[in-house]
C-alpha cells in the first residue's frame, strides 16, 4: 500500500433549496405537503424540515415549491467555483434527495493550499454566502456523514472507524432506507455493531440480508479499499465557463450606429464558440457599460429557437437597440451567452417555413417592443365574459375553443376590458343617447366564493342603430356596457 | 287547472340535486304548484321518500325520471299507470346493470321496445337531436311525447322557443314547459355548486362552465314562470300530470309462491310446521293456554296474509339449521308462539310473557319485522341460498343511503372551496366524535385562522348544509327483498360496489313506508363464537354439543357476574354493564333479561333504574299502581322496564286492545311527530279513571309511560339476547380456555380487543402460548398441557390466523407441510411451505418463528438469509449467528403489537412503573381499596372511549395498566379543557378522586372523577394500542 491515503472534505449545504438566499420574510420550500427546508426567520418563527406545509402556512411563512432542477443548476455551479481547489470534487445528493453538498478529495493538494483546514476555509469563501457545513474524513461516505454531528470530521482512519461505529443506524437511512429498517429488526442500532457483524461472519452475511448495494456502501465507509480490488476513481469534474466577451471602446460611443460593428464580431465570436462544442443558444444578453460606476443597460435577447447566426442576432440586437436613446455614452460593450444547449441539425433548416416567418416577425416585434408588448388572445373556461378570454404570450398554447356557454349565448366581438358605467334614465341605460332593450335578459349568477357577480345582460340598440352588449347589475344596481356588436 | 313542475332533480341523484325530496314537497305545495313530477338522473332512488312528503301534504306526485340517452338526447320519463312503472323500474334496472356501480347507459333502442306505456318529455336543447333520432322518438312514442323547453334566462334560451316551435309543427308534437329544478329554494345556490365541484373533484375556481351560469334552478313562483312562459306551455304541464294516475301506494308486495307446496293453501302448510315445532317443543303435549295463543296468532296471521312471511323466514332458518349454522331470531318476532314453533327464535312462553301484538297486530299499517341472526362468518352462505333459490331476477338486497357525515363534509366542502388539503385532513382529524360540527369555527380558530371570514363563514355553514345528505347508496347489512316474480317490475335494481352483488335503490324505511317486506339476514359475532367454543368444549366433554346441553340456571354463572367478572359475555361486557352488575346482581335468567334491558337509553332516562335497583336492595318498599296492574309489573318489581309492560298497563288499566296498546308505544316512540298522541292520552286517562282509578294518578302514570316508552326495550328482545349472555357466560365460568379461544377466532367482536381477551384469559388462569409455525393451527386451538398438580388443563395456542398480513393459503400451507414432519430450519420451513420473503418477514416479526430460530432479531436474521436461498438449496447451509446485542423489552412488546395487535409479555405499563411519574400512580387493581373520596392518580393506557347519550356530556375512559382497568368519568367542564390528551392521547395520566360504591353491591364499584389529565403517549415507542370510540 504505497499509495498515499486519501483524505476527503465534504461539504454539506442545507439552504440550497432556499436560493435565493438572505429573504428576511420567513420563507419554507416545500414538497410532496411537507417542509424541506426552511430560512433563518422561518426557522426562528419554529418551522423546521419535516414539518407540514400547512403548519408553516400558518405559522407565517411564506412557501415557496422545490425547484429539484434549479437546485441541481445552482449546485453545479457551487461546484464550478471549487474547481480552482482540486479536481477531483463531485456532487453529492443523499439517496432521499433531502440532502445536497459535494465531496473533495484533497489528498494531493494539501500542501499547495497548506493544509486541509485552510482547503475547507477557503471552500467556505468560495462558496457565501452558502449556509456550509464541512467535514474531514478519510472516506467520502465518512467525510459526508461527520457533517451531521458536532465536532466536525477526524481525518485519521482509526479515530475516524471509532467515531462512525458510535453513530445511528438511522444515519445512513437516507441512502439506504430498507437496508437500515431491515437492521434495525435485527437489532442492530449502531454502526459499530454492523461492523462487528461485518468482522464476525463476513461481508457476504450482510450482503445476502440487506443487499451487496448496501454492503459495498457500508465497507466503503470504513475503507476505501474496502472489499473492492481497485479504489474506485475519484470523480473529476470538468467545467467550461459560459461564453462572455468584451470590447471597450477608446473612445465612448454615443450612438447605437457605432455600437454595430464591434457587436458584430462579437457575436461571429459566439458563433464560434459555440460551433467548436457542438452547442446553440436562444438566448443572450448584451451589457453596455458606461465610463462611471452603475452606468449599465442590459438588454436580453431571445429566440424562439436555438440559433448560432450571426447575422440573424445581429438583427434582433439593432431592433432592440432602436427602442430608446443611449442614456450614457457607452465605454464598453459585452456579449454573455449564460445558457446554451445542444445543436440541432433542424435549427438550421427551419427557418425558411411558414411558421418560422411568424416566428421571425414576432422575435423582431419583440426585440422592438420589448418582451411582454406582444400577447395573443385566448380562450379561457370561465362563466365570466370578461374572465372567458386572457392575453397570453404569442408561443404559449392555447386553448381554441370557447366554452360552450359563450358560443351559445349572445356575445360582442369586441369586449371592453372592463364594463363600464352607464347613465340611467327612465329606468333604461343611457350611453350618449337612450339605449333601447331588444333581447335579454340572460342572467349570470356566479362567484360567490370569491366576489358574488349577478348581471342580467341584453342586447341593447342606440339611436344611431349601433347594437351594444349592457347589463344590469343585480347587486348594486345601476347598467354597464360590457361590449360592442360590429 | 293547475301547473305540474315536471323536472326535479332531487339530491337522489347523488351530488347533483341539493334538496331533499320533502323540501320540493312542501316548497311546492307553497308555491301552489298542482302536482311535483320527481325525476333523478336514471333513478327512482329519491320517489318513496317525495311520496311519503307529498301524501301527507296532499300533493299528486309523478314518478319518473331523467334519461340521458347515449345517442346524445335527455328524455324525462313518467309513469302513468302501474304497468308504465314496471316499465320504466325495469329500463332503469337495464340501464344500471350494465354500466359500473353509480354510473348508467340508455340506448335509443332500449326506450322504443321498453317504454310502451311512459309519457316522454324531450328536453330541448340548442344542439338539436339529428333527424332519425328525432324521427325514432316521434315514432316510437307517438301520442305520448312533447318537447319540454327548460328556460332559465341561460346563454341561448331565447332562440329555443321559435326553434323548437317550428320543430313541434313540423313533427305534430306539443310544446310543454319544464324547468329544471335542482333546488327547492334559491339559497341552495352554493350548495349546488359545491355538489357540483364535488362531483368533478376540482375546486369551484377551477370549474368554469361546468356550474350552472345562474342559480335559477329552484322551483320558481307561478307569477314568474308566466313571465317566462307562454301561457299554452304551462297549461300543457297539466295535461301531463292528469294522464299520470299511478300512485307508489298501488304497489302490493306479492309473495313468492314455491315455499308453499303444490296443492296446499299458505296457511294450511303453515299450521302444518307449527304444529311439527309443537311437538319438538313439547313433547308431552302443548298446555292449552298455548294451543290457544298458536290458534290466535295463526288466525290473525291469515288474516293479514303474512303467511309466505313466516314461510320465507322459516325457510332460511331450516336452511341454516340444515348446514350448522347458528342462528336466532331477535326483536319483537319472539313474542309469537308461532316463531317458537318454527324454530325461528328460541323464546317461549315459559320464559317471557309474551305479548303477540308487540310483534303484529290488526291495527298497525306496517308488515311484521323478523331479523334473524346468523353467524357472522358463515351469514354469505345463507345469502348465496337466497340468490340461488330465487335466482338474482328476484331476490335483491335493500340499500343503505351514505350520507355526509362531519368528517366527508369538512373534507369535500374545503375541497371544493379550494381550501388546503392537509388543513382539511387535521380539521377533520380534530373533530370530536361525540360532536356534530359544533367545534369547527374553534378549530379554525385554533389554526390561527378567522372563522368569520367571508370564505370559512361560508365554509362552516356549507358543512353543516351538506351533513345528511345522501352520497352514493350502499348495501344494507343483511335486508333483502324477495320479489314474487321480477324484482325490477317493484323497484330498479343496481349494482353493488361488491362484484355479484345487486342492490335495490330503496332503503329500508322506503320499504317500511310502502309496506313492502323483507327479510333481514344479520351476522351475529357471538354466535360464529359460541358455535366455536361449543366445539372445541365436545371434543373434550361430549355431553356438550349445543346450546341445548348447557345447564341452566347455573348458580356459579350468576355468582361469576355478580362479580362483574363479564369481559367476553354478549351484551353485559361494556363500561355500563359492568357496573351494573354488582348492583343489579343477576341470579336467575329473569334478573339477565332485566340486566340487558335496563342499561338503556329508555330506562336510565325515564329514570327507572335507582328505583328498581333500590327495591332490589330491599331498600325500598315495593309497590303496585293498582292491584290490577300487579300481574304486570310484578316481575320488575313495580317498575316498568319493558315495552310490553307499557303495553299491557294500557290493555289492563285502560281497556285498550293489544293493537290499540301497539299503536299507543309507536305514537309514544315518535312522541312530538306523531298528533295521535294527544288521542291516545285522552282514551287512556278515561280508560283508567273508568276502572276506578283516581285521575290524578292515571295522568302521573301517563307521564311516566310517555317519558319512558320512546325509548323502551322489549323484552322479547331482552329476552333473545339473555340467553345468548347466559350461554357465554357459561362457558367463560366453566370452560374459559375454549370461551377465549373461541373469541380470539371470530374477532372482530365485542367490546375488547384480543389484547385485553387475552389478558382477562390469563387473569383466570388459562395459559396461553404463542404462536408458532412448529405448534400451532390455521386458527387458535386448545392443548392439553399437564399442570405441576398433575392435573391436566387446557392452555391455548394461538393460530397462524392471528399473525398480521399472513395470507391464509399460507397458513394452511404451513400446517400441510408439518404434517410430512417438523421444520428443522427456517430455510426448511420456506422450501417445504413454498413461503417468500415476505411470508417470512411477517412471521419473524411476529416472533412465530421462536422454535427455529431463537429470538425475533435471530429469527429475522435467519429468514432475511432463506429467503434468498435457492428453493433446491439444501437447508443445511449453516446460518452465520448473530453478533446484534439482544432486543430490549419495551422493544419486543412494541414489535408484538405491531405484527399481532397484542402481547404475551409484560403489561407497557409494568415496564414503566418504576420511572416517573408512573411510580407515584396507583395501579388499577388497589383503587378499590383506598378509602371513598380519596385524590389518587392514575395512568394507562386508553382502551375505550364512551360518551353515552344518556350521561349528559358525561365521557367515560377506560384506562388499563398491568393490574386491570381503571374507569374514568370526565365532566364536561374538565373535558373542554383537557380535549386534546382525551382526544389524541394513547397513554394518560389522570389526577382525581375516586369515587368507590360499596353499599348494596357485590363487589365494589370504583370509578375516578378526572380533574387534570395529562398525555403520556411519549413514553411508549409507538405502539398501535386498538382503542375503541363509542358514542
Amino acid at each position: 500500500m504505497s499509495r498515499c491515503p486519501s483524505l476527503w472534505l465534504a461539504l454539506r449545504l442545507p439552504d440550497l433549496p432556499l436560493e435565493p438566499a438572505g429573504a428576511v420574510e420567513p420563507i419554507a420550500v416545500v414538497e410532496g405537503g411537507s417542509v424541506v427546508c426552511a430560512n433563518a426567520p422561518a426557522r426562528a418563527a419554529g418551522v423546521r424540515a419535516g414539518s407540514d406545509a400547512a403548519t408553516a402556512r400558518l405559522l407565517g411563512c411564506r412557501l415557496r415549491e422545490r425547484d429539484r432542477a434549479a437546485e441541481e443548476r445552482r449546485l453545479q455551479a457551487l461546484a464550478e467555483r471549487l474547481s480552482s481547489l482540486t479536481p477531483h470534487l463531485a456532487p453529492r445528493r443523499s439517496g432521499d434527495g433531502r440532502h445536497l453538498g459535494l465531496l473533495l478529495e484533497i489528498s494531493t493538494c494539501l500542501r499547495l493550499f497548506g493544509g486541509a483546514s485552510a482547503i475547507a476555509e477557503r471552500a467556505r469563501h468560495l462558496l457565501a454566502p452558502q449556509r456550509v457545513r464541512a467535514a474531514l474524513g478519510p472516506t467520502a461516505g465518512a467525510a459526508w456523514l461527520f457533517t451531521f454531528v458536532r465536532g466536525g470530521g477526524e481525518s485519521d482512519p482509526e479515530r475516524a472507524a471509532a467515531r462512525l461505529d458510535a453513530l445511528p443506524l438511522d444515519a445512513l437511512a437516507g441512502d439506504h432506507p430498507e437496508a437500515v429498517a431491515a437492521l434495525q429488526e435485527m437489532g442492530f442500532a449502531r454502526l459499530g455493531e454492523v461492523r462487528r457483524q461485518w468482522a464476525t461472519t463476513g461481508l457476504s452475511s450482510l450482503e445476502r440480508r440487506v443487499g451487496r448495494t448496501f454492503a459495498a456502501d457500508f465497507a466503503a465507509l470504513y475503507d476505501p479499499a474496502g472489499d473492492r480490488l481497485l479504489p474506485a476513481p475519484a470523480p473529476c469534474l470538468v467545467s467550461d465557463p459560459p461564453f462572455a466577451a468584451r470590447f471597450s471602446f477608446e473612445v465612448p460611443a454615443t450612438g447605437t450606429a457605432a455600437l454595430l460593428p464591434p457587436a458584430a464580431a462579437l457575436l461571429a465570436q459566439l458563433r464560434d464558440f459555440l460551433r467548436r462544442r457542438g452547442l446553440s443558444c436562444r438566448a443572450l444578453c448584451w451589457r453596455l457599460l458606461g465610463a462611471a460606476a452603475g452606468q449599465l443597460l442590459e438588454f436580453p435577447l431571445r429566440r424562439h429557437r436555438p440559433a448560432a447566426d450571426p447575422d440573424g442576432w445581429l438583427q434582433l440586437t439593432r431592433l432592440a437597440w432602436e427602442r430608446r436613446p443611449l442614456p450614457f455614452p457607452v465605454a464598453a460593450l459585452e456579449l454573455h451567452c449564460p445558457e446554451t444547449e445542444a445543436w440541432r441539425s433542424q435549427d438550421a433548416l427551419d427557418l425558411a417555413g411558414g411558421a418560422g416567418e411568424l416566428a421571425v416577425a414576432l422575435e423582431r416585434l419583440a426585440a422592438r417592443l420589448g418582451e411582454g408588448a406582444i400577447h395573443k388572445l385566448a380562450c379561457r373556461d370561465s362563466l365570466l365574459p370578461e374572465r372567458a378570454q386572457q392575453p397570453i404570450p404569442p408561443d404559449a398554447p392555447s386553448r381554441e375553443a370557447a366554452p360552450s356557454l359563450h358560443r351559445r349565448g349572445l356575445r360582442p366581438r369586441w369586449l371592453l376590458p372592463s364594463p363600464r358605467p352607464l347613465a340611467e334614465r327612465q329606468g333604461l341605460p343611457w350611453w350618449r343617447g337612450p339605449l333601447l332593450l331588444l333581447a335579454g335578459p340572460e342572467r349570470i349568477c356566479t362567484h360567490w366564493w370569491e366576489e358574488e357577480v349577478a348581471r342580467d345582460y341584453y342586447l341593447a340598440l342606440r339611436r344611431d342603430q349601433l347594437p351594444l352588449w349592457v347589463f344590469r347589475d343585480l347587486h348594486q344596481g345601476g347598467w354597464y356596457l360590457h361590449g360592442l356588436f360590429g | 287547472m293547475g301547473y305540474a313542475q315536471l323536472y326535479t332533480t332531487t339530491n337522489y341523484s347523488f351530488l347533483v340535486g341539493a334538496s331533499h325530496p320533502h323540501e320540493f314537497v312542501e316548497r311546492a305545495v307553497a308555491l301552489g304548484y298542482g302536482a311535483l313530477a320527481v325525476t333523478d338522473d336514471c333513478s327512482l332512488a329519491g320517489v318513496v321518500k317525495a311520496h311519503v312528503a307529498a301524501r301527507a301534504a296532499g300533493l299528486p306526485l309523478l314518478v319518473g325520471s331523467a334519461l340521458r340517452l347515449a345517442e346524445g338526447p335527455l328524455l324525462l320519463a313518467y309513469a302513468p299507470c302501474r304497468a308504465a312503472y314496471a316499465e320504466l323500474s325495469g329500463l332503469i334496472t337495464l340501464g344500471r346493470r350494465r354500466a359500473a356501480k353509480g354510473a348508467f347507459r340508455v340506448h335509443l333502442a332500449d326506450l322504443r321496445f321498453r317504454l310502451r306505456r311512459c309519457l316522454a318529455v324531450l328536453v330541448a336543447e340548442g344542439e338539436e337531436p339529428p333527424p332519425e333520432v328525432l324521427d325514432a322518438l316521434v315514432r316510437a312514442f307517438r301520442g305520448r311525447l312533447w318537447f319540454g323547453l327548460d328556460l332559465r334566462l341561460r346563454a341561448g334560451d331565447e332562440g329555443l322557443l321559435a326553434q323548437w316551435r317550428e320543430l313541434g309543427a313540423r313533427f305534430e308534437v306539443p310544446l310543454v314547459a319544464c324547468p329544471r329544478a335542482l333546488m327547492h329554494d334559491p339559497g341552495r345556490r352554493p350548495l349546488a355548486d359545491v355538489l357540483c365541484a364535488i362531483r368533478h373533484r376540482r375546486p369551484l375556481a377551477a370549474m368554469g362552465s361546468l356550474l350552472e351560469q345562474n342559480g335559477e334552478a329552484h322551483l320558481q313562483p307561478l307569477a314568474e314562470l308566466a313571465r317566462r312562459y307562454p301561457p299554452e306551455l304551462l297549461a300543457e304541464t297539466w295535461e301531463i300530470a292528469r294522464r299520470c294516475r299511478f300512485s307508489l301506494d298501488e304497489l302490493r308486495y306479492e309473495y313468492p309462491p314455491e315455499l308453499v307446496p303444490a296443492g296446499t293453501s299458505p296457511i294450511d302448510h303453515l299450521r302444518r310446521l307449527v304444529e311439527e315445532g309443537k311437538g319438538r317443543r313439547w313433547p308431552g303435549g302443548a298446555p292449552p293456554e298455548v294451543e290457544r295463543r298458536i290458534a290466535a296468532e295463526l288466525e290473525l296471521i291469515e288474516a293479514l296474509r303474512y303467511e309466505h312471511y313466516f314461510l320465507t323466514v322459516h325457510d332460511l332458518v331450516a336452511f341454516a339449521k340444515s348446514r350448522g349454522i347458528l342462528c336466532q331470531g331477535r326483536g319483537s318476532a319472539a313474542n309469537s308462539v308461532v316463531c317458537y314453533c318454527l324454530g325461528i327464535t328460541e323464546i317461549g312462553p315459559e320464559q317471557i310473557d309474551q305479548l303477540f301484538e308487540r310483534f303484529i297486530s290488526r291495527e298497525r299499517d306496517e308488515p311484521p319485522d323478523i331479523d334473524v341472526d346468523f353467524e357472522h362468518r358463515r351469514r354469505e352462505e345463507v345469502i348465496q341460498y337466497l340468490y340461488r333459490k330465487y335466482g338474482r331476477e328476484r331476490a335483491a338486497l335493500a340499500a343503505a343511503v351514505i350520507t355526509y357525515r362531519r368528517r366527508s363534509a369538512v373534507r369535500d366542502v374545503g375541497m371544493a372551496l379550494g381550501l388546503d388539503r392537509q388543513l382539511l385532513a387535521s380539521l377533520a382529524a380534530s373533530l370530536p366524535w361525540w360532536e356534530g360540527l359544533e367545534s369547527l369555527p374553534a378549530l379554525l380558530a385554533e389554526r390561527g385562522l378567522d372563522p368569520e371570514a367571508p370564505l370559512l363563514a361560508r365554509f362552516v355553514a356549507l358543512c353543516r348544509e351538506i351533513l345528511g345528505f345522501p352520497r352514493h347508496l350502499s348495501q344494507h347489512t343483511g335486508g333483502f327483498v324477495i320479489a314474487a316474480t321480477r324484482l325490477s317490475d317493484l323497484v330498479p335494481v343496481e349494482n353493488a360496489a361488491m362484484p355479484e352483488r345487486t342492490v335495490i335503490q330503496w332503503d329500508k324505511e322506503d320499504l317500511e313506508a310502502l309496506g313492502l317486506l323483507k327479510v333481514d339476514v344479520l351476522g351475529l359475532g357471538i354466535l360464529t363464537a359460541l358455535r366455536r367454543a361449543l366445539e372445541l368444549v365436545s371434543s373434550y366433554e361430549p355431553a356438550i354439543r349445543s346450546l341445548a346441553d348447557i345447564p341452566r340456571e347455573d348458580a356459579a354463572t350468576y355468582e361469576m357476574l355478580c362479580r362483574a367478572d363479564a369481559m367476553g359475555v354478549f351484551q353485559v361486557e361494556s363500561r355500563a354493564q359492568m357496573a351494573m352488575l354488582p348492583r343489579l346482581q343477576p341470579r336467575c335468567f329473569h334478573d339477565l333479561v332485566i340486566q340487558v334491558a335496563i342499561v338503556r337509553p329508555g330506562p336510565i332516562l325515564g329514570q327507572m333504574v335507582h328505583p328498581y335497583l333500590r327495591r332490589r336492595a330491599g331498600r325500598e318498599p315495593v309497590e303496585y299502581p293498582s292491584e290490577a296492574l300487579r300481574r304486570v309489573l310484578e316481575p320488575t318489581l313495580g317498575v316498568p322496564i319493558f315495552q310490553e309492560q307499557v303495553m299491557r298497563i294500557a290493555m289492563i288499566a285502560a281497556g285498550f286492545t293489544g293493537g290499540e296498546a301497539d299503536a299507543l308505544r309507536r305514537a309514544l316512540t315518535h312522541w312530538g311527530r306523531d298528533s295521535r298522541l294527544a288521542a291516545f292520552r285522552e282514551r287512556f286517562v278515561s280508560g283508567l279513571v273508568a276502572s276506578g282509578h283516581e285521575p290524578a294518578f292515571a295522568e302521573r302514570l301517563f307521564e311516566q309511560v310517555k317519558g319512558f316508552a320512546g325509548y323502551g326495550f322489549p323484552e322479547s328482545h331482552a329476552a333473545s339476547f339473555a340467553l345468548l349472555a347466559y350461554a357465554s357466560a357459561w362457558l367463560k365460568r366453566h370452560h374459559p380456555a375454549a370461551f377465549y379461544c373461541a373469541l380470539l377466532d371470530s374477532q372482530p367482536l365485542g367490546f375488547y380487543s384480543p389484547d385485553q381477551l387475552l389478558r382477562d384469559a390469563r387473569r383466570h388462569g388459562v395459559a396461553v402460548l404463542p404462536v408458532d409455525v412448529s405448534h400451532s393451527a390455521v386458527a387458535c386451538s386448545l392443548v392439553a398441557v399437564t399442570g405441576q398438580d398433575g392435573r391436566v388443563r387446557r392452555a391455548i395456542r394461538l393460530g397462524l390466523g392471528q399473525v398480521k398480513g399472513l395470507a391464509e393459503a399460507r397458513a394452511r400451507a404451513i400446517v400441510a407441510a408439518r404434517a410430512a414432519g417438523p421444520f428443522t430450519s427456517v430455510a426448511d420451513l420456506a422450501r417445504r411451505a413454498g413461503l417468500n420473503r415476505g411470508d417470512l418477514a411477517r412471521l419473524a416479526a411476529a416472533d412465530a418463528l421462536r422454535s427455529l430460530a431463537g429470538d425475533r432479531q435471530r429469527a429475522r436474521w435467519a429468514s432475511a438469509a432463506a429467503a434468498d436461498t435457492p428453493l433446491l438449496a439444501d437447508a443445511a447451509l449453516p446460518c452465520e449467528p448473530l453478533v446484534a446485542p439482544p432486543p430490549l423489552a419495551i422493544a419486543e412488546v412494541a414489535a408484538d403489537y405491531r405484527a399481532l395487535g397484542f402481547s404475551l409479555r409484560r403489561h407497557p405499563l409494568a415496564l414503566l412503573r418504576d420511572r416517573p411519574p408512573f411510580d407515584r400512580c396507583a395501579p388499577a387493581r388497589s383503587l378499590a381499596e383506598l378509602p371513598h373520596r380519596a385524590l389518587v392518580q392514575v395512568a394507562g393506557w386508553v382502551t375505550a372511549r364512551q360518551r353515552p347519550s344518556t350521561a349528559r356530556g358525561v365521557l367515560f375512559l377506560t384506562l388499563e395498566d398491568e393490574t386491570g382497568c381503571a374507569n374514568v368519568v370526565v365532566r364536561p367542564a374538565v373535558e373542554r379543557r383537557f380535549r386534546r390528551p382525551l382526544l389524541t392521547g394513547r397513554l394518560l395520566l389522570v389526577k382525581g378522586a375516586v369515587e368507590i360504591l360499596r353499599e348494596g353491591t357485590a363487589v365494589p364499584v370504583v370509578h375516578v372523577l378526572a380533574g387534570y389529565l395529562e398525555d403520556l403517549s411519549g413514553h411508549l415507542p409507538p405502539l398501535p394500542v386498538p382503542c375503541r370510540d363509542f358514542h
